[in-house]
């Protein structure tokens, strides 16, 4: 009896101790919902970070390196990719804003009545397919963001790219279809145009007149273009602008990449600024040059010192056309008629601070951050030159933006339509010329207005002179207007015309790549760009694709991006050094 | 365990035995050669008779032998027998050794069941206390590299506290956990590193087994294979490593005893790259004081004999006044006021221009090289004092004590200690219950200077990283780190000669701290609720706090502004196993033992980060003293597992041995409804040695099979596809904040299922010759099936990974424990070699559906990479195009090669064997050890060398006068062919390149193809070495010392990488990342290793 008694003595406790330690939450499983995120996101949170997170790509990877291949900085003017130098943009793009982007959409065709969100996504999908398609050609389209689906497709297929080009072309009729809906819900999350449903319009618009321009070389888009040219409904005032303004916060960090790059760190990090690029804009005497540049330092360097020596421009080539301005006779004579010699001390200060490479110049990277010039306050939202001063520190206002599609875009697409497709440009602009100036006047008034956002600028460029100790003279912008209007070859050839606007284009599209690298390759205008240094491949007609790509997806084509053969489908002219 | 044996049978003897009188009587007393402590318990047989008697408490005994000759058989379990012959003597001290094989082992098996070793139908590992403690080596696993056959242990880097990776029997998981499970007095012991830092921000980070002392550890058991760890259940797919600590421990003696240890260690570099000292920074042979790279003209000792051998013209002129005259020979302009002017008087001169006028300028600074490295890196050191206190009564006893280690880094600041309180009892009470209990706390403080790894700052030619190894390997041979100054002298921001933190000012300002407070306990109650049926109870508790703090001061380059981010983890795990145990002989061949047992778990983990930017000031480093704070992350966890287990065991004879066992589990992790799983396994043991007679030349003989299956669960929250808010955004053109949200980048699997690993193991254990050589040879091969993995998924599905239950991987392989004495003198004098041999061939069966997983590494195309048909974790990178007879081809332009169009598999990180040889010398008390640890290749992507060679810093680029051709025929980028002559012949290219080109270019030397850099890993290294004395019972006869040994030990004294880059002297062991990443085969650059030397005192009262 007594040994029963313990048994159960110790059978209790037992149970006591498991029921005490241990509550019996512990045998409750059902604890799996992640508790960290949430299961679902309304379309305004999923459109800020669409628009966010597409901009910082274009004004960075893309923006960077069209730039380059249009020698305006030297970032990748080499054109020497493999698979794996876009792999890193390509899964960003893909799992990131375009995936966001077409659950914007999905959602808002899935909630029935809401045309406005439902619009903007399709007018940005018509943008942002379109760019990849510039950039990549056949690019995974139709069959793309169906991981979760309930039939989900592992490996899309490339979907051809003028398909998708005409796949853009009618979301963006449908998108101009929705706008035209009555709605009565508001957009939120809308960081371009805070849901002014007319701009987006606008833009819908005007995007089609970018696409159809841009497929001129082989489809006949005349009629559509003066269609929508006499229609009049484009972005042809500064108000309208397709534009990116990034945020100035320190942290987190979402400022403009050129800000980020030049004045973020101790010290500025920039990429070198092409030579002929600002060499042209001094001897143009263009007032746009303090805006666009920061010379960092007013020392001559020495050629004669051996680090000095390793440190100037082109110090070990031959071949350089620009080399060291101020050291350069053919430099000095053009800017102030003398020898390097025989320069002012403030002439010399000053040209020692135009400081960047000459196009494709394989040499190796000296110790010269302190010394580039770097970007200006526009567009990144540096600083403007007034002085010399080092970059790095946060300087400037950080008042950065990315110039998407602007009324200046809208008016140097109407120009290239007058003049190879003889549109009927009337209803925008009496002449040619008169246009060539409306869109000048419109970028340099937005030179302007950022570039003087946080900083002191003598507004008034005919004060310059007395305002600032630079030894260059710049122009009025109607002085520089006057002059480039004069210039104009109105009875000259179409490519003489094209070759002009083009040339302007170059200047005034500085801080959109994009829209550069497009031209050049749908026209192979300017024409008068310096011939790469080194070229240890052709001119890049496309990107690679990734190399994540290539394994995960063996749908994806094979392609050498350099290859003729790789051209994308509007690009005839498949340029080749 | 030995000593449990002892006085088992000692008490068991006392009662049994008697003394018949005899004609005379011999006496004695019975030492061990261990370490002079007398032996009780000792059997002490008249050869040939039944006479006999045993050795009391004191070790002496007294026989009564006849009058005239005689031998007198000395023997205990464990201990090697010795017949000694009496002849006329009347006293016979013997000292007898100890044989551990001779002994029936009890080893610790699953959920604590202990077990006699031959009835095990697996492998299992033992080190006792001895193996792992004093070893010159804080790290517990650390301490156990190279000691056991099937276990491949790899240290992170030499960073005091820097994580280990233990892999058992090959990695089993292709994209998750593959370390084991820590078991740790009966209670799982969380093990995680906690890493969110890639390598490039921080390569110190700890695994948690740090926190375990190995001077507090009594026995470790490794249970290899899936047959010995099933049981533990859906955590031991890795193995399992039973860790029973000296607070569990088991009294030995009544009475009380008191032990210390105490050791000193000093740890130095184990290696610095020969450098070269003949030319100065620069490019193209010209010097350049604000280079990197040491690519520049001869350095002034060398000018005159470099220009009389290659005819050059160089100068001894480096610098330049402004008015254009030279410096003094061999001398530049000071590298720190060109940057800083005039901020240092004593390193500016008045100079005196053509005109008269004076100006202040740059002083001149000799150019000349510097131990760069040597100066920077000082002597560490470790220091440990442990105390260990034992107290026993007939029903009762406890154990308690405390420990301290105390250890500074070879680096300045870097430092990492941990302070261990123990206290453990075990009781018998009145009622019969049987009760235990242990509880520990370990405080571990680690600091070091920020870690990141050069490669992610130097070899990417990437942006400054605030690291001290950013360039700290690189810098220019004539630039005085340790001399010029590193900070302002008047604000206290970074000094350095170009836009880069200094190292030394990164060491002093800018620190990454971790402070971790651990309680770990567990209470056990048992039972004997009739003669074969027990109840045991035992539950635990195992928490820590990680308080994570990185400190950077504001006025350096990389953040400028500084920055405090604090990082909070805390992580608790509660377990309970509730075991029932039915013994019973059911004849007297047959006996039957069943174990039926439930267990539930716990484990929950939180882990806030705030990030505070802009440091408000310099003296005060708090988030709140930061003008910006973001919460980065604020994260939790639960997951919760019950299981259900069974053990049988049947055993025939004592030679055979059956078992059988089973579990099923229920885990929160998998989806609702179809979240339990079960998996089986049998073993069998035959010593054939028992079953039939066996030739006398040997001594033991086993064979052993098992087939099991053991299940596993999933990370938590993979189940479903979540959205992910983002970081706020501020519109400078419209007001408010704009949030934004993500759809989550992993696709959730709402049928995942279990993955499962199967496991064959078949072995034989043998001893022959007198027990002279001992074999045990295992030969396994596992399978994972169902992996649950996080794949990678084209990018253009909208996702970067899916959860998925995918393929298949093997891992085959042959373990060899050889132990071997060939020399064992009767003064005592024994040689002892045992070789614990390794070799395991993995192979991904299928990698899913795209055939491979890539898991990252250093770039988002360069990494490690999982691929159908070849190992583990292969190096998959760039490699240079060649043509279809493997010529590389050549760019006629540049001379370089180019890359081939797509990057594939360019190195094996997976060794082909290892091998640790253990030599144990012994004589009379003195034990000299040696552990030699070889590694058969491996590939590895050393960026070290890399950026060494870049850098023109290793002495064998001295040799750069004139031109070299790239050995290759040329051929065109676009139809990657060669390019042929008119007669249709290749043609070998011939354009020349610069030494700096060869070296330095994007396309042959270091920056060029990946797998450029690719080294063999083999190496052969003295891993341990240990000099030891215990001092004979003579010396502390009267001393209050029962026990004195003392020893000199020294670790990692020396290694050779022969395949490795000649002159880097790089040690190849290391991780690519922390433990808890699969990445493997990239030597990313961070803190060096180490060799250390030392010696250690131990003592008990």
């Amino acid at each position: 009896m007594k040994k029963l008694h313990r048994k159960a003595l110790a059978a209790f406790m037992s149970l006591i101790l498991l029921f005490s330690v241990s509550s019996c939450d512990i045998f409750d499983l059902d604890v799996n919902t992640d508790p960290n995120n949430p299961s679902e996101a309304a379309v305004d949170l999923l459109l800020a970070n669409v628009l966010s997170n597409m901009s910082s790509s274009l004004a960075g990877g893309f923006n960077g390196s069209s730039t380059g291949f249009m020698a305006q900085t030297d970032n990748s003017d080499n054109f020497n990719f493999s698979n794996a130098s876009w792999n890193g943009t390509w899964n960003f793009l893909y799992s990131g804003p375009l995936k966001d982007l077409n659950e914007l959409v999905a959602a808002a065709e899935a909630q029935g009545n809401n045309p406005r969100y439902l619009g903007i996504g399709q007018v940005l999908k018509a943008y942002y397919f379109s760019t990849m398609v510039d950039f990549f050609g056949d690019v995974p389209y139709t069959e793309a963001f169906q991981g979760d689906a309930d039939s989900p497709i592992k490996e899309p297929a490339y979907d051809d790219d003028a398909a998708i080009y005409a796949d853009c072309l009618s979301l963006l009729d449908q998108a101009i279809a929705n706008f035209a809906i009555t709605s009565t819900v508001a957009v939120r999350g809308d960081l371009i145009y805070n849901g002014n449903m007319t701009r987006w319009r606008k833009l819908a618009k005007t995007m089609k007149l970018r696409l159809l321009l841009q497929t001129r070389n082989v489809s006949d888009v005349a009629g559509q273009i003066q269609a929508l040219v006499t229609e009049n409904d484009l972005i042809t005032s500064a108000a309208d602008d397709f534009q990116y303004e990034f945020p100035t916060a320190v942290t987190p960090d979402f400022r403009h990449p050129w800000y980020q790059a030049a004045y973020a760190g101790g010290e500025a990090g920039f990429n070198y600024f092409g030579h002929q690029f600002m060499y042209e804009m001094l001897l143009n005497g263009d007032p746009r040059f303090p805006f666009y540049f920061h010379r960092q330092t007013t020392t001559v360097l020495n050629p004669d010192d051996p680090t000095d020596k390793q440190t100037i421009p082109c110090s070990q080539r031959t071949d350089c056309t620009y080399g060291y301005f101020v050291l350069n006779p053919n430099i000095t004579n053009a800017l102030f008629g003398s020898d390097p010699d025989g320069l002012s001390s403030s002439e010399e200060a000053y040209l020692a601070g135009i400081f960047g490479r000459d196009r494709a110049d394989p040499s190796g990277i000296p110790n010269d951050n302190p010394i580039r010039t770097i970007p200006g306050s526009y567009p990144a939202g540096g600083v403007f030159d007034a002085t010399a001063g080092s970059g790095g520190g946060n300087r400037g206002s950080s008042v950065g933006y990315f110039p998407m599609l602007t009324s200046w875009m809208t008016k140097f697409y109407l120009l290239e339509a007058s003049i190879t497709l003889g549109t009927d440009i009337s209803k925008v602009a009496a002449s040619e010329s008169a246009l060539l100036n409306s869109a000048l006047t419109d970028q340099m008034n937005k030179v302007w207005d950022f570039g003087s956002r946080g900083q002191t600028v003598a507004a008034d460029e005919s004060t310059w002179g007395t305002a600032y100790s630079w030894p260059v003279t710049f122009k009025t912008r109607a002085a520089l207007r006057a002059e480039v209007l004069a210039a104009y070859p109105t009875g000259g050839s179409q490519t003489a015309r094209l070759g002009y606007v083009l040339k302007q284009a170059w200047f005034a599209n500085f801080g959109n790549g994009i829209e550069q690298y497009n031209a050049f390759r749908r026209t192979g205008l300017p024409a008068d760009i310096q011939t790469p240094l080194q070229l240890p491949r052709q001119f890049a007609l496309r990107f690679p694709y990734a190399q994540d790509e290539l394994n995960l997806n063996s749908k994806t084509p094979v392609i050498i991006y350099d290859n003729p053969s790789a051209a994308v489908f509007w690009d005839t002219l498949k340029f080749q050094f | 365990m030995k000593r449990i044996l002892l006085l088992c049978f000692m008490l068991v003897s006392v009662f049994v035995s008697e003394v018949w009188a005899q004609d005379r009587v011999v006496s004695g007393t019975i030492t061990s050669t261990d370490d002079g402590s007398s032996l009780p318990g000792v059997n002490v047989v008249l050869k040939g008779t039944t006479v006999g008697t045993i050795t009391d408490i004191d070790g002496n005994y007294k026989i009564s032998v006849p009058a005239a000759g005689g031998t007198l058989v000395f023997s205990f379990i464990g201990l090697t027998t010795q017949e000694s012959e009496i002849g006329a003597r009347s006293v016979i001290d013997v000292a007898m050794a100890s044989d551990v094989k001779q002994l029936t082992e009890v080893v610790v098996t699953a959920v604590g069941i202990e077990r006699e070793k031959k009835a095990l139908g697996y492998s299992v590992a033992n080190l006792s206390s001895d193996q792992v403690s004093q070893r010159a080596e804080p790290d517990p696993l650390r301490a156990m590299q190279g000691k056991m056959p099937g276990v491949n242990i790899t240290g992170g880097n030499g960073a005091p506290g820097s994580s280990t990776k233990i892999n058992i029997r090959g990695i089993s998981s292709m994209t998750g956990n593959s370390q084991p499970l820590f078991i740790v007095d009966g209670i799982p012991f969380d093990n995680s590193v906690n890493g969110n830092d890639d390598p490039g921000s921080n390569t110190v980070t700890s695994n948690r087994a740090f926190d375990i002392d190995p001077n507090n550890i009594e026995s470790i058991s490794i249970l290899k294979g899936a047959a010995a760890s099933a049981l533990y259940g859906s955590r031991a797919t890795n193995g399992v490593v039973v860790i029973t600590t000296k607070a569990s421990k088991k009294n030995t003696k009544k009475g009380m005893e008191i032990s210390y240890n105490g050791s000193v260690n000093w740890q130095e570099i184990s290696g610095i790259p020969d450098y070269q000292d003949v030319y100065t920074q620069g490019s193209n042979q010209v010097y350049n004081g604000g280079f990197i790279g040491n690519w520049g003209a001869p350095m002034p000792d060398y000018v005159d004999q470099i220009n009389q051998q290659y005819g050059t013209n160089y100068t001894k002129t480096y610098s330049l006044y402004p008015d254009g005259a030279p410096y003094p020979d061999g001398t530049a302009s000071n590298p720190i006021s060109n940057r800083y002017p005039g901020l240092f008087p004593d390193l500016m001169q008045d100079y005196t221009m053509p005109d008269g006028s004076v100006r202040s300028v740059s002083a001149p600074y000799k150019i000349e090289p510097h131990d760069i490295i040597g100066e920077f890196f000082q002597t560490g050191r470790v220091v440990e004092n442990g105390v260990t206190l034992s107290s026993g009564s007939e029903k009762a006893s406890i154990n308690t004590g405390f420990s301290r280690m105390n250890q500074e880094g070879i680096v300045p600041n870097q430092t990492i200690d941990r302070t261990t309180l123990f206290f453990g009892g075990n009781g018998q009470l009145d009622n019969g219950l049987f009760v235990s209990g242990t509880v520990n706390y370990v405080n571990t403080n680690q600091v070091s200077p920020q870690s990141g790894a050069s490669a992610f700052s130097d070899y990417y030619g990437g942006q400054a990283t605030n690291s001290i190894f950013a360039r700290l390997f690189y810098l220019p041979r004539n630039f005085d780190l340790n001399g010029l100054p590193f900070e302002h002298p008047v604000d206290g921001s970074n000094i350095f000669y170009r836009a880069l933190d200094n190292p030394r000012w990164i060491a002093k300002n800018n620190l990454y701290e971790s402070n971790v407070n651990r309680v770990y306990g567990n209470i056990t109650a048992g039972y004997d609720v009739t003669e074969w049926f027990n109840v045991t109870l035992k539950g635990g508790v195992n928490t820590y706090h990680d308080f994570r703090r990185d400190l950077i001061r504001p006025g350096g380059i990389a953040v400028p502004n500084g920055g405090v981010t604090t990082d909070d983890i805390s992580n608790t795990e509660q377990d309970y196993n509730l075991i029932m145990t039915f013994s019973k002989d059911i004849n007297e061949d047959l006996s039957f033992r069943a174990l039926v047992g439930m267990n539930a778990n716990e484990r929950k983990y939180s882990r806030r980060t705030i990030g505070g930017a802009n440091v408000i000031t310099a003296s005060l480093l708090k988030t709140n003293a930061t003008s910006t704070q973001i919460v980065l992350r604020d994260f939790d966890r639960l997951r919760r597992l019950i299981g259900v287990y069974s053990d049988l065991s049947l055993s025939y004879k004592d030679f055979l041995f059956l078992n059988v066992v089973g579990r099923n589990d229920w885990s929160s992790t998998l989806p609702q409804g179809a979240n339990n799983y079960f998996y089986p396994g049998a073993s069998l043991s035959f010593v054939l040695s028992d079953a039939v007679t066996m030739p006398s030349f040997i001594n033991f003989a086993k064979l052993r099979v098992a087939q099991t299956k053991v299940g596993r669960d999933a990370d938590p929250y993979q189940v479903r596809t979540v959205y992910a808010l983002g970081l706020p955004i501020a519109s400078p053109r419209y007001s408010g904040v704009f949030n934004t949200a993500t759809l989550g980048n992993t696709l959730g699997n709402a049928t995942l299922k279990p993955e499962f690993t199967d496991e064959f193991e078949v072995g034989a254990e043998a001893r022959v010759l007198n027990n002279i050589i001992g074999l045990d040879v295992t030969y396994f091969s596992r399978s994972s099936t169902d992996q649950i993995a996080s794949a990678a998924v084209s990018r253009s599905t909208g996702f970067t990974q899916e959860i998925v239950n995918i393929g298949e991987l093997t891992n085959k392989g042959w373990e060899i424990g050889l132990d071997v004495t060939p020399v064992k003198l009767s003064n005592s004098f024994t040689w002892n070699s045992y070789f614990a041999f390794t070799k395991i061939k993995s192979e991904i069966v299928d990698a899913g559906p795209s055939g491979e997983i890539f898991i990252g590494g250093a770039g988002s195309t360069f990494g490690t990479i999982h691929r159908n048909g070849a190992p583990y974790g292969q190096i998959f990178g760039t490699s240079n195009a060649r043509d279809d007879e493997g010529n590389i081809l050549i760019d006629k332009n540049t001379g370089l090669p180019f890359p081939t169009q797509t990057s594939g598999i360019i190195g094996d990180p997976n060794p082909d064997f290892t091998l640790g040889w253990t030599n144990t010398f012994s004589f009379k008390g003195v034990t000299l050890k040696a552990l030699i640890d070889w590694k058969q290749g491996g590939d590895f992507y050393s960026f070290t060398a890399a950026s060494l060679m870049l850098r023109g810093q290793l002495a064998n680029s001295v040799d750069r006068e004139g031109l070299r051709v790239v050995p290759g025929v040329y051929g065109s980028n676009q139809t990657y062919a060669a390019t042929l002559d008119e007669n249709g012949n290749k043609i070998r290219n011939t354009t020349p390149i610069t030494a700096f080109d060869s070296h330095f270019s994007n396309g042959w030397g270091a920056y060029g193809q990946d797998e450029v850099n690719v080294y063999d890993g083999t190496v052969i290294r003295l891993r341990e070495l240990s000099l030891g004395y215990s001092l004979p019972k003579s010396i502390l006869d009267g001393t209050p010392f029962g026990r004195a040994s003392i020893s000199l030990t020294g670790r990692n004294l020396w290694f050779r990488a022969p395949n490795v880059l000649e002159g880097l002297n790089l040690d190849p062991e290391q991780l690519t990342a922390t433990a808890d990443s699969n990445q493997q085969g990239f030597e990313y650059g961070a803190t060096p290793t180490t060799r250390r030397y030392g010696f250690n005192v131990s003592l008990s009262f």
